[in-house]
């Protein structure tokens, strides 16, 4: 399958801590990845690092490269990356402005103006995620009002105005009730027709439900990676094993 | 907690208005409030008058000139201290700004006439004091509060939009003007309360310059502030005199002044 996204011998070191080692992955392109792995193994810093949002991080030094296609994404402008590279975080935070305003906040800013434009977008990319039947009366309201589930909707929807070819979600669901998981787990499903889909998540059953394929970290190491069906129903490494088994987590 | 503010907040204006209101019986409000003429002690063929007009136009116009130059400033270094220096940058400078709120008006007062007057002096303005340098000191003097309150919002804001802003690819400056700086809005706002509440009712520093003379305040003249008047004249003002019901009733106005202003961008805030 071709790779949408890839890193090459990915190092992060946060001050004197070293996060991650030597990661060398690709990201199948129209498909779901999930990161996984115990708390603190380096699965946010992974995520964070395919759109360079890790350089934001005090103290983080970045040896390797990321690829997206043949492009090194450090030879990219940055504001070219991220408008490729879209990023969801853990807790919605849509701005404190209307859904309207969240929604082509980042066209105006790429330049386009035009109102009817603007107009197709807020639809189109509300109709992606599901939100458009339920708040197309609601457009001018503050995205603040709206329920935690809807915020983080909007959120991915502001992040698809972009026009990414990658998405980004950092444990999105964790704040979320078991309805709105699921709803956003299925405009995920759909949205991996048009997008590629990298997520971290500490949700094993959510991993199995969603991935197409799944990397394995612990310690900052890669352990294991490989397409869902494979990596649930026969783990190759017995850290795997035990991670899957609940040995720890 | 709530109670005792209230009460303490009722007394206050209770005691004022009692020692107030008795110079309504031989001035009427119009006459007190719109007149310019302020002559407590009678002159040679002329009897007493009380019009503090002149004073209630210097203390707006002094404390809002203020206001301009503070946030201008202010926000300037509000959004430098919480969008674009370090961690180790603020813990390093804020002590600092305490430490300007710290310091005793007098000693801004002594600044501002050694140098300020002394530069409007240079520069033509006749007797060097004037509302401009009244206005530039306390500034100064608000930029403290100002400062510390602001960026404390907006670093809250920051720490939210910020990284928001970034994974859309947005130039960080463009999310500080377009998203951080308004959706501090409302919590800028109540800074601003505050610190017009400590603009208005500043007395000394704004004596040393302001040139104390009971005219229309201009940018290059002198003028008087309500605070001024009733710091400069209550010692010499006879007990229960006229005179001295008038100098409780000029503060009277200012409370009234700055209870009207706080109840204005209040709802203001409301209405965002």
């Amino acid at each position: 399958m071709e790779s949408a996204i890839r890193t090459e011998d990915l190092c992060i070191v946060y001050g004197k801590k070293t996060v991650l080692q030597g990661i060398t992955v690709d990201f199948p392109k129209n498909s779901i990845t999930s990161i996984i792995g115990p708390s603190g193994c380096g699965k946010t810093t992974l995520l964070l690092s395919l759109d360079d949002m890790i350089r934001e991080v005090p103290d983080a030094m970045v040896s390797g490269d990321v690829y997206i296609g043949k492009e090194k994404t450090s030879s990219m402008p940055q504001s070219e990356l991220r408008r490729r590279v879209g990023l969801v975080f853990q807790t919605p935070v849509p701005f404190p402005f209307s859904v309207y305003d969240n929604l082509t906040y980042a066209p105006k800013y790429y330049g386009n103006r035009d109102r009817k434009n603007l107009d197709r977008i807020v639809r189109e990319k509300l109709e992606m995620v599901g939100l458009y039947d339920e708040i197309k009366d609601d457009l001018w309201k503050s995205a603040l009002k709206f329920s935690g589930g809807q915020q983080q909707r909007i959120c991915i929807a502001r992040a698809l105005t972009a026009d990414p070819d990658v998405l980004l979600l950092d444990e999105p669901c964790s704040a979320l009730d078991i309805k709105s998981t699921s709803i956003i787990e299925e405009t995920l499903k759909k949205l991996k027709e048009k997008y590629t889909i990298i997520i971290v998540t500490h949700n094993i059953a959510q991993a199995r439900r969603l991935s197409d394929k799944v990397v394995f970290l612990k310690d900052g190491r890669l352990i294991e990676e490989g397409d869902a069906g494979t990596f649930f129903n026969s783990p190759e490494h017995p850290d795997t094993n035990d991670f899957l088994g609940g040995v720890y987590g | 907690m709530t109670f005792f503010t209230m009460a303490v907040l009722a007394f206050v204006i209770i005691f004022i208005l009692k020692e107030a209101l008795p110079v309504f019986r031989e001035v009427s409000l119009i006459e007190f409030i719109f007149g310019n003429e302020w002559m407590p002690v009678e002159g040679i063929g002329k009897g007493t008058h009380f019009g503090i007009f002149n004073f209630i136009a210097a203390t707006v116009y002094v404390s809002f000139l203020a206001m301009l130059i503070a946030v201008s400033v202010g926000l300037g270094a509000a959004v430098y201290l919480s969008c674009v220096a370090s961690s180790r940058a603020r813990t390093f400078i804020y002590p600092f700004i305490d430490l300007l709120a710290g310091i005793p008006s007098v000693v801004y007062g002594f600044i501002g006439l050694n140098v300020l007057v002394r530069f409007f002096l240079k520069t033509g303005v006749h007797t060097g004091s004037c509302v401009l340098a009244a206005a530039i000191i306390l500034s100064v003097m608000l930029l403290p509060y100002l400062v510390s309150s602001s960026s404390e919002s907006l670093l809250k804001s920051r720490e939210l939009y910020l990284k928001a802003g970034t994974a859309l690819g947005v130039d960080k400056w463009y999310t500080i003007a377009s998203v951080i700086i308004p959706a501090s809005g409302k919590s800028l706002l109540r800074c601003m309360i505050l610190a017009i509440g400590r603009a208005m009712g500043e007395t000394m520093a704004v004596m040393m310059v302001i040139g104390n003379a009971n005219l229309f305040p201009t940018l290059l003249g002198k003028s008087e502030s309500i605070a001024a008047v009733i710091a400069l004249e209550m010692g010499t003002a006879v007990n229960g005199s006229t005179h001295f019901h008038a100098l409780y009733a000029a503060g009277l106005v200012l409370i009234v002044i700055m209870l009207a202003i706080n109840f204005g961008v209040k709802n203001l805030i409301k209405k965002l």
